[in-house]
C-alpha cells in the first residue's frame, strides 16, 4: 500500500512537473528548437519564400565553400574575435583584480559605472559619428593638437580595430569578475601572506585559480559572442571598406535578407555553428575550470 | 518529521492519494484539455468551411441589384475583404480617435480633413462598383529596409495586403512574392505608358508580375544654384547651373571648382561608386563569356575599368572634391546636401519637386527652394551617352489572392494610379490649393505621372509657373527618353540583385579607401566574387539570344546616340560583345 502511495506521489509529481514546465517547453520548442531543426532542413533545399522548396542535397554547402567571401568572412570574424577577446576579455580581468586592491568606495563607484545601462545600438551609432573622417569628434581632437586626421572606419587598416574599441568601454564584463573576486575567502590571501607570497604570487596562485570557473564561462560567452558579431559592422561599416569588416553573421544576413538566399545563408550559419561547437569542445577539453586542480 | 513537513506543503496530495479518484480526475482533465484543443482547432475550420460554402453559393449581384438590398443583407453579401495598404489608399485616412467631436467623421469634417473624407468616398465608390468587396485600409510598412521580411511574414500568416510595392526585382518575383498579372495587363489600356525600365525587372519568362506606380523619374543631379552663381557657372540659358549637355569631365572640373575645404563644403557627395561614369561611357560590368562556359563574365579585361577607378579615386584623393566613404547611405548624402556640405548630389528626380513644394524655405527664409536648388540630367560621356533611364516604383499583388480578388485589387490599383482615386486626390489637392492659396503637391503629381489622367482639372496656374525651367526641362527629357533594351527582354538572365550590387559597391569602397590601393588586385578579387556568386550560370541557346540583344542595343545607339554608335560601339562590339 505504501509503495503504491509512493508510486502515485511520484507519478503525480512527474505529471505536475510536465504540466508546469510545458508552457516554457512549448515556447522553447516553437521559437528555439524548431527553427534550428528547420534550418537543418532548409540548408538542403532551394528555398523560396512563397513557393514550394526543392531538395538540392549539399548544393548549398558547395556554394558556401566555393564563395570567395566565405574564407574572407571567417578570417575577418577570427580577427575580430582575437582583438575583441584580447581587449574586452583580458583587460577587464586585470582591471578587476587591481580594482579590488583599492578602497571600497572606489570599487563601488566603478561597479556602478560598469552597471550603468548603456543603450547598445545608440552607442554604436554614436561611435560611428565619432569616427567620421570628415567631421567626427576624434579627428577634431587630433587636429586640435596638430595631428592630421585619421581615416578610422574608412581605412582597411584601422576599420576592424575601430569596431572592437567601443566594446572595451561598453560591454566590459568587469562587474562579473569583481563579484567573483569578492567571493574569494580572505583566509586564502592571509595564508599566502604568511607563506611569504607577494602580490603577483597571490594573483597567480590564489586569485586566478579561484575565478577560473568564471573565466571559463566568460570565455565561452566571449567566443560565442565574438564569432556571432553582427550589429557593430552592420551599423558602422556595412562590411566595408571593401569586405574587410564583413563577418560571417553579416554575410548570413546579407545572403538571407538582401539576396533572398535563405538556403545558402542557412548553410553558412550551420558551418558557423559547427565551427563554434568545435572551438567550445576544444575549450572545454583543455581549459581546466576546477579551481582546486 | 519529514513526512509532516511534506504533508504540510502538499496537503491535498496526502488526502487524495488514498483513492483512485484524483488519478481519474487527472485523466479526465487531460482528456478534456485534448478535446478542448482539438475542438478549438476544428471549430474555426468548420467555420471557414461554412463560410466558403456560403461564398460559393452566393450569386453575383450587379451594383443595381445590390443597391436594392436592405442594409443587413448588404452587410451579409459584402464578404470578401480587400486589404489595401494605407499608402495605396491614395489619400489620408480618417483620424484614429474622435477627439472632442461626436465621431471621427465629424472630426474630419469640422477640422477640414478633406483628404480623409475623400478616402472614404473613393472607398465607397469602389465598393459600390464591386458589391462583394469590402475595402480595408491596413497599416503595412512597405517602404522600410526590412520590407522583404515584413512581406514574407505577412504572406505566411495570411495577413498580407492585396497589393504592395515590389522591390529588389527580379529576386523577389522569382521567390514567388507576386501574383502573375499577365492576363490583367493585356486588358489594360494604359499598360504601354508604363516606364519600360521600371517594369522590365518584373517581367519574367514572358509573364508580368508588376505594374508601374504614378511617380516617373530618373537619376538626376541636384545642385545648389546659389553656389553655382557665386562660382560664375551658368548654363546655356543663363541660369546658374551646369550646361544641360555637360560632360563627365565638366562634372569633375565643376565639382572641384565648387569645393571649399575651409567651409567643409564638397563639390559632390555620394556612396562609393562610379559616379555615373560607366553608363555615360557605355561601360558594362558584365560581358558575354568568350570561352562559352557561361553566359556572362565580369568585364575585368576592358582597360576602361581601371581608368574609371582611377578617375573616381583622383576625385576623392587628388581633387578632394567628393565626399564619400564607408557606410555612406542614400539618406546620408541627402543630409550632406541639405546640411550645406555638398554642392551636388545624385537623387531620384521626384524628390526635388517634392521638396520644393513641401519645404519651400528649407534653406532659409531668404532662399526659396526653387531658386536655391536646381535639377539637371547626369553628365554625358562618350558620344553623348548618359545615365537616363526613366523609372518608377512598381507594385505587385498578393500571390494568394483568388482570381476575383486579384481582379478587384488590380482595379483598385488602376484607380489609384490614374482612375477615381487619383482624380479625386487631385481635385482635393486642387481645392486646397485654391483655399489656402499656396503651392500644393498636386503639381508634383501632375509633373511626374506617366499616365494620362483625365485632364479636366482647372489648375489655378500652369506647371510652368510653379516649377523653375530646369525642373520642367529635366522632366520633358525624362518623359521623352527612349527605352534602353535590356538583356532580360531577350530571354537572357540579366545579372542583378543585391549580391551583384554589393560586390560592385565593395570594389569602389575599397578603391576609394586607400590612395595607394592596388586597383588591379581589387578588380581581380571582385571578378572572382561576381563570377562565382552572380555569373555562375549559362542560359540555354545564349549565343543566339546575345546576338539578338546586342543587335537591338546597337540599333538603340544608332538611333539615339549616333556619335557613340559610329565611334565607340564597333570596337566594343568586336572586342567584348560579339560571340556569335
Amino acid at each position: 500500500m505504501a509503495a503504491t502511495v509512493a508510486h502515485r506521489r511520484l507519478r503525480y509529481a512527474q505529471v505536475a512537473g510536465w504540466i508546469f514546465a510545458s508552457p516554457a517547453l512549448l515556447v522553447q520548442t516553437i521559437f528555439g528548437w524548431l527553427p534550428v531543426a528547420i534550418a537543418f532542413v532548409v540548408a538542403f533545399q532551394r528555398y523560396y519564400l512563397a513557393k514550394p522548396a526543392e531538395w538540392v542535397g549539399f548544393a548549398n554547402f558547395a556554394e558556401v565553400f566555393a564563395d570567395p567571401l566565405t574564407p574572407i568572412s571567417f578570417i575577418n570574424t577570427g580577427i575580430y574575435a582575437a582583438l575583441s577577446l584580447g581587449l574586452t576579455f583580458i583587460i577587464p580581468i586585470i582591471v578587476a583584480i587591481f580594482l579590488l586592491e583599492m578602497r571600497p568606495g572606489i570599487i563601488r563607484v566603478m561597479m556602478i559605472l560598469w552597471f550603468i545601462p548603456v543603450a547598445q545600438m545608440a552607442g554604436i551609432v554614436l561611435w560611428k559619428w565619432l569616427y567620421n573622417t570628415n567631421y567626427g569628434a576624434l579627428n577634431a581632437i587630433l587636429n586640435e593638437v596638430g595631428i592630421p586626421s585619421l581615416q578610422w572606419l574608412d581605412s582597411p587598416q584601422t576599420a576592424m580595430l575601430c569596431l572592437v574599441l567601443p566594446g572595451v568601454i561598453m560591454f566590459g564584463p568587469g562587474l562579473v569578475y569583481i563579484a567573483s573576486l569578492q567571493s574569494i575567502p580572505d583566509e586564502l590571501y592571509e595564508a599566502a601572506h604568511i607563506e611569504g607570497a607577494g602580490i603577483w604570487q597571490k594573483i597567480w596562485y590564489v586569485t586566478l585559480p579561484r575565478i577560473r570557473p568564471i573565466i571559463a564561462m566568460m570565455l565561452i560567452f566571449g567566443v560565442i559572442g565574438a564569432l556571432q558579431i553582427f550589429e557593430l559592422p552592420f551599423i558602422m561599416t556595412r562590411g566595408g571598406p571593401g569586405t574587410v569588416t564583413t563577418t560571417v553573421v553579416m554575410r548570413v544576413y546579407t545572403l538571407a535578407f538582401n539576396s533572398f538566399r535563405m538556403d545558402k545563408a542557412t548553410a553558412l550559419s550551420i558551418v558557423l555553428f559547427f565551427a563554434i561547437m568545435i572551438l567550445i569542445i576544444i575549450q572545454r577539453r583543455y581549459f581546466k575550470e576546477d579551481p582546486d586542480q | 518529521m519529514a513526512a509532516e513537513s511534506h504533508s504540510r506543503y502538499r496537503p491535498e496530495v496526502s488526502k487524495t492519494v488514498t483513492s483512485n479518484k484524483p488519478i481519474c480526475r487527472w485523466r479526465a482533465a487531460l482528456v478534456g484539455l485534448q478535446i478542448l484543443l482539438v475542438g478549438s482547432a476544428l471549430l474555426p475550420m468548420a467555420g471557414c468551411g461554412g463560410s466558403s460554402q456560403g461564398d460559393g453559393a452566393a450569386e453575383n449581384l450587379t451594383p443595381t441589384q445590390f443597391e436594392a438590398l436592405p442594409d443587413h443583407r448588404k452587410e451579409e453579401y459584402r464578404q470578401i475583404e480587400l486589404r489595401i495598404p494605407e499608402g495605396l489608399a491614395g489619400v489620408q485616412l480618417l483620424p484614429v480617435n474622435r477627439g472632442r467631436f461626436d465621431s471621427v467623421v465629424d472630426r474630419a469634417v469640422h477640422t477640414g480633413m478633406l483628404e480623409a473624407l475623400m478616402a472614404q468616398y473613393t472607398r465607397a465608390l469602389f465598393e459600390s462598383r464591386y458589391p462583394r468587396f469590402k475595402v480595408e485600409f491596413v497599416p503595412f510598412e512597405m517602404w522600410g529596409e526590412d520590407f522583404k521580411a515584413v512581406l514574407a511574414a505577412s504572406l505566411a500568416s495570411g495577413k498580407a495586403p492585396a497589393a504592395y510595392v515590389a522591390r529588389d526585382l527580379p529576386g523577389t518575383a522569382e521567390q514567388g512574392l507576386f501574383a502573375d498579372i499577365t492576363d490583367l495587363i493585356k486588358g489594360w489600356d494604359q499598360a504601354d505608358l508604363q516606364p519600360a525600365t521600371a517594369v522590365a525587372w518584373g517581367y519574367i519568362d514572358g509573364r508580368h508580375y508588376v505594374i508601374a506606380g504614378p511617380d516617373l523619374g530618373s537619376m538626376v543631379i541636384m545642385y545648389r544654384k546659389d553656389w553655382f552663381r557665386e562660382a560664375g557657372i551658368f548654363n546655356e540659358y543663363g541660369e546658374p547651373g551646369p550646361p544641360t549637355n555637360w560632360t563627365w569631365e565638366d562634372f569633375k572640373r565643376i565639382s572641384k571648382q565648387l569645393t571649399r575645404p575651409e567651409d567643409s563644403v564638397w563639390g559632390y557627395a555620394d556612396e562609393p561608386g562610379d559616379l555615373g561614369w560607366s553608363v555615360a561611357n557605355g561601360f558594362m560590368y558584365f560581358v558575354p563569356d568568350k570561352a562559352g562556359e557561361h553566359t556572362w563574365r565580369f568585364n575585368d579585361k576592358d582597360p576602361r575599368l581601371l581608368i574609371m577607378l582611377t578617375k573616381v579615386r583622383d576625385m576623392k584623393f587628388r581633387d578632394k572634391s567628393v565626399l564619400t566613404g564607408t557606410g555612406m547611405s542614400w539618406g546620408q548624402w541627402h543630409q550632406e546636401f541639405e546640411g550645406g556640405r555638398a554642392a551636388m548630389i545624385r537623387t531620384f528626380s521626384p524628390y526635388v519637386p517634392t521638396q520644393m513644394l513641401n519645404s519651400p524655405y528649407q534653406f532659409g527664409q531668404d532662399k526659396l527652394y526653387s531658386e536655391t536648388v536646381g535639377m539637371v540630367l547626369p553628365p554625358t560621356g562618350s558620344g553623348g551617352l548618359r545615365d537616363l533611364m526613366p523609372d518608377a516604383n512598381v507594385f505587385g499583388f498578393n500571390p494568394r489572392l483568388k482570381p476575383e480578388e486579384l481582379l478587384a485589387a488590380f482595379e483598385w490599383m488602376k484607380s489609384y494610379l490614374y482612375g477615381e482615386t487619383y482624380l479625386y486626390r487631385m481635385r482635393v489637392s486642387l481645392d486646397r490649393a485654391r483655399i489656402y492659396g499656396k503651392g500644393d503637391i498636386i503639381y508634383r503629381d501632375l509633373l511626374i505621372s506617366p499616365y494620362r489622367a483625365e485632364q479636366e482639372l482647372d489648375l489655378p496656374k500652369p506647371l510652368e509657373e510653379v516649377f523653375p525651367p530646369d525642373y520642367i526641362r529635366t522632366y520633358d527629357a525624362i518623359k521623352g527618353a527612349p527605352a534602353l533594351p535590356m538583356a532580360r527582354g531577350f530571354g537572357l538572365t540579366e545579372p542583378a540583385g543585391q549580391e551583384y550590387l554589393e560586390s560592385i559597391t565593395a570594389m569602389f569602397s575599397e578603391a576609394l579607401a586607400d590612395e595607394n590601393a592596388d586597383l588591379e588586385d581589387i578588380v581581380a578579387r571582385t571578378a572572382a566574387r561576381i563570377n562565382q556568386n552572380v555569373l555562375d550560370f549559362k542560359d540555354e541557346n545564349d549565343r543566339e539570344k546575345l546576338k539578338n540583344f546586342y543587335t537591338a542595343l546597337g540599333d538603340y545607339y544608332r538611333d539615339n546616340f549616333p556619335t557613340f554608335y559610329n565611334t565607340v560601339w564597333p570596337r566594343l562590339l568586336e572586342d567584348y560583345y560579339k560571340v556569335w
